[in-house]
């Protein structure tokens, strides 16, 4: 049982680092490519329709923040995303390991000068890209999912899926 | 004549090119309003300080206050009162986490709350606050607009302008919730 968790944890960590590495600047892609491995079936979907179309597919279901570590720890695909009215919204992929705190990176202000992106709550790790230069888009489970937003309000709109598969429990 | 025709076009076009710097310096972008420059904010007293509620003692030397006047130098009716967050943590440890810091006032002359930003002002990481005043009634700014510069995937975003309300006498938003995107040009 725990051998099983560790090899579904395993190709988790896997598809995200390969999907980090080549989708660098797409979040979209970057999380069909992780979805792909567990539904070859699945197109490319932008950030915006991949959203609507998780709320609606059968093989999705909702899942509650509270369980997105202990999830992605044993597994279990999840995507969280947010889309926008007007623009490209952003999706990610929970990544396997334990929560951590928010920030704890350097940034750029308006102006080009550095600052700490400062430390705060505790949250799910998270494999992320982006085309824009914000770094906390930018995961490999070395941020959370917070990051991408980076704002308390904003973060809490997101939502997020498991995969289910079509027999219910993730299986492929 | 034909000497002359020239520096006339000349002197035309640096009307025109004054009073565009002119409209972009004071408005930018926003006909008739002001943009705050963070740098002509100046610390508030530590006196004053210790007025406020008891969540701004904490950062009394990381407060500042920004008149908002017509012109410059003259006495503010209102007022914009923050914590400089960067300068406080330009102080602290780089692992010191973030706080719940207080949101800035908006206070008349006499230092009494008269409304209040919804963010951080100049900076609530990772996002920047622009903050715009004009529409003057006896040397008060009867509306302020808060842009916002968010880094982050959500993108730039603004609020609804701060209303002054006279028979209430405090400035207020029609809605708190942010709106994406750029606010129309006026």
């Amino acid at each position: 049982m725990a051998a099983d968790t560790n090899d579904k944890a395993d190709k988790l960590k896997r598809a995200c680092d390969q999907a980090y590495v080549t989708y660098g600047s797409s979040c979209s892609h970057a999380v069909w490519y992780v979805i792909s491995q567990y539904d070859p079936s699945q197109a490319w979907l932008d950030a915006n329709t991949l959203t609507r179309n998780l709320s609606l597919n059968a093989k999705w279901k909702p899942v509650e923040f509270r369980e997105l570590s202990r999830l992605a720890s044993q597994g279990v695909l999840i995507v969280g995303g947010l889309g926008k009215a007007a623009g490209h919204g952003h999706v990610l992929v929970v990544y396997p390991g334990p929560d951590k705190a928010a920030g704890g990176y350097d940034a750029k202000d308006k102006a080009g000068k550095i600052y700490r992106v400062r430390p705060r709550g505790s949250y799910p790790r998270a494999m992320s890209t982006s085309l824009d230069g914000w770094p906390g888009a930018r995961s490999y489970g070395d941020k959370t999912v917070w990051d991408a937003w980076g704002n308390d309000a904003e973060f809490g709109k997101v939502k997020f899926w498991k995969y289910v598969g079509s027999d219910g429990d993730g299986n492929v | 004549m034909l000497k002359a025709r020239p520096r006339c076009i000349i002197s035309s076009c640096t009307v025109v090119a004054l009073l565009m710097l002119a409209a972009n310096v004071h408005g930018q972008g926003y006909k008739g309003f002001t943009l705050l420059n963070p740098d002509e904010c100046v610390r508030l007293d530590k006196k004053v300080v210790l007025q406020l509620p008891v969540e701004w003692h904490k950062y009394g030397d990381f407060t500042k206050i920004c008149a908002l006047t017509q012109t410059k130098g003259q006495p503010a009716k209102v007022s914009i009162i923050s914590v400089w967050v960067e300068e406080y943590y330009d102080t602290l440890p780089s692992d010191a986490p973030w706080e719940k810091f207080p949101l800035p006032l908006i206070v008349d002359d006499h230092f009494q709350k008269i409304g209040k930003l919804p963010e951080i002002y100049p900076m609530d990481q990772p996002r920047e606050l622009g903050v715009y005043y004009g529409k003057w009634q006896s040397d008060m700014p009867t509306e302020i607009m808060v842009d916002v510069y968010n880094p982050a995937v959500s993108g730039n975003y603004y609020y609804d302008p701060l209303i002054w309300n006279t028979a209430k006498g405090t400035y207020g938003m029609k809605s708190e919730e942010a709106k994406y995107g750029s606010r129309h040009k006026r």
